[in-house]
C-alpha cells in the first residue's frame, strides 16, 4: 500500500495525541490529494474511509489542535483551496452531528465557506 | 508567527529554554494519561518496532535530546513558546516538543522536515551543542 496513506489511515486514528503531529497529518493529507490520481480503486476506497474517520473525530482532533494553532491563521498562511476540507476541522467541528459524536459523519465531500 | 530570532528571543528566554531541554533530559514528563497512546501510535505508524517499549521510545527521546548536532527551534503561539529539538536517530528526523517547564507535548518523525518547520514557522536558535546545557 501507498507509504502515504498508511500514515494518513493510522494517524487518524490518533486523535488525542498531539495538535503538533495533527498538523503534519494536515500536511500529509495535502500530499495525498496532490497524488491522488496514482492511487488505486482499492487506495481510494482506504483513502475515503480514513477521511471518514477524520471527518467523524473532528471535535477531538480539533481539541488538540486549538491547543497550538488558529487554524483561520494557518489558512490565512497556507492558503488552502476550500477543497481541502481538513484544514478546516475547527468549521467542522461546530457541525451538530460532528460535535455530538461522529457517529454520523456526513460524506467527506463538503466546500468549507470562507476562511 | 515566523520572526528572526533576534527579535523575539530575548536573554531570559535562552535561559528558559536552556532550563527547559535540561529538565527533559533529566525527567521525561509527558501529559498526563498520554504517555502509552504515543507509544502506540509511533507502533502503529511504523516508526518504532512493535515489540517496542514506552522505556525504549523514551530512550530514543533522551538520545535526540543529547545530540549535539540537534537543531533548536522555536514555535510560538499565543505568546507561549515551545522548543522543538529536531534530531536524528537512525538517519530519520525526530522532533521532539516541550513546554518551557520541560514537560514534553510530542516526539514523532519529521516526514518533511523543511515543510514542517518552513510550515510551523519555526525559529531556528542553534545546535544543541551551542547551548549551555
Amino acid at each position: 500500500m501507498n507509504e502515504l496513506l498508511h500514515d494518513y489511515q493510522s494517524a487518524v486514528t490518533f486523535s488525542g495525541v498531539s495538535g503538533f503531529e495533527h498538523l503534519q497529518l494536515l500536511d500529509l493529507r495535502d500530499d495525498l490529494e496532490q497524488s491522488k490520481a496514482k492511487l488505486t480503486e482499492e487506495e481510494l476506497a482506504a483513502l475515503l474511509k480514513a477521511d471518514r474517520q477524520l471527518m467523524a473525530l473532528a471535535v477531538d482532533f480539533y481539541a488538540e489542535l486549538a491547543e497550538i494553532t488558529d487554524l483561520g491563521q494557518e489558512r490565512q498562511r497556507h492558503n488552502p483551496p476550500p477543497t481541502h476540507w481538513w484544514w478546516y476541522l475547527d468549521v467542522l467541528s461546530q457541525v451538530p452531528a460532528l460535535s455530538a459524536n461522529g457517529s454520523h459523519a456526513p460524506e467527506p465531500v463538503l466546500v468549507a465557506a470562507g476562511r | 508567527m515566523a520572526a528572526s530570532s533576534d527579535n523575539v528571543i530575548t536573554q531570559a528566554l535562552r535561559v528558559a529554554i536552556t532550563q527547559a531541554i535540561r529538565q527533559a533530559r533529566i525527567e521525561i514528563k509527558w501529559k498526563p494519561g498520554k504517555a502509552v497512546a504515543h507509544l502506540q501510535k509511533r507502533i502503529q505508524l511504523r516508526q518504532l518496532s512493535s515489540d517496542a517499549t514506552l522505556a525504549g521510545y523514551e530512550a530514543i527521546i533522551r538520545g535526540l535530546l543529547h545530540d549535539p548536532n540537534g537543531l533548536i527551534y522555536l514555535y510560538f503561539y499565543n505568546d507561549a513558546p515551545y522548543p522543538v529539538i529536531i534530531a536524528e536517530d537512525q538517519g530519520q528526523l525526530w522532533a521532539v516538543i516541550i513546554n518551557l517547564e520541560g514537560r514534553l507535548d510530542t516526539a514523532f518523525l519529521l516526514l518533511k522536515p523543511e515543510q514542517y518547520i518552513e510550515r510551523r514557522g519555526l525559529v531556528y536558535l542553534g545546535r544543541l551543542h551551542e547551548v549551555d546545557l
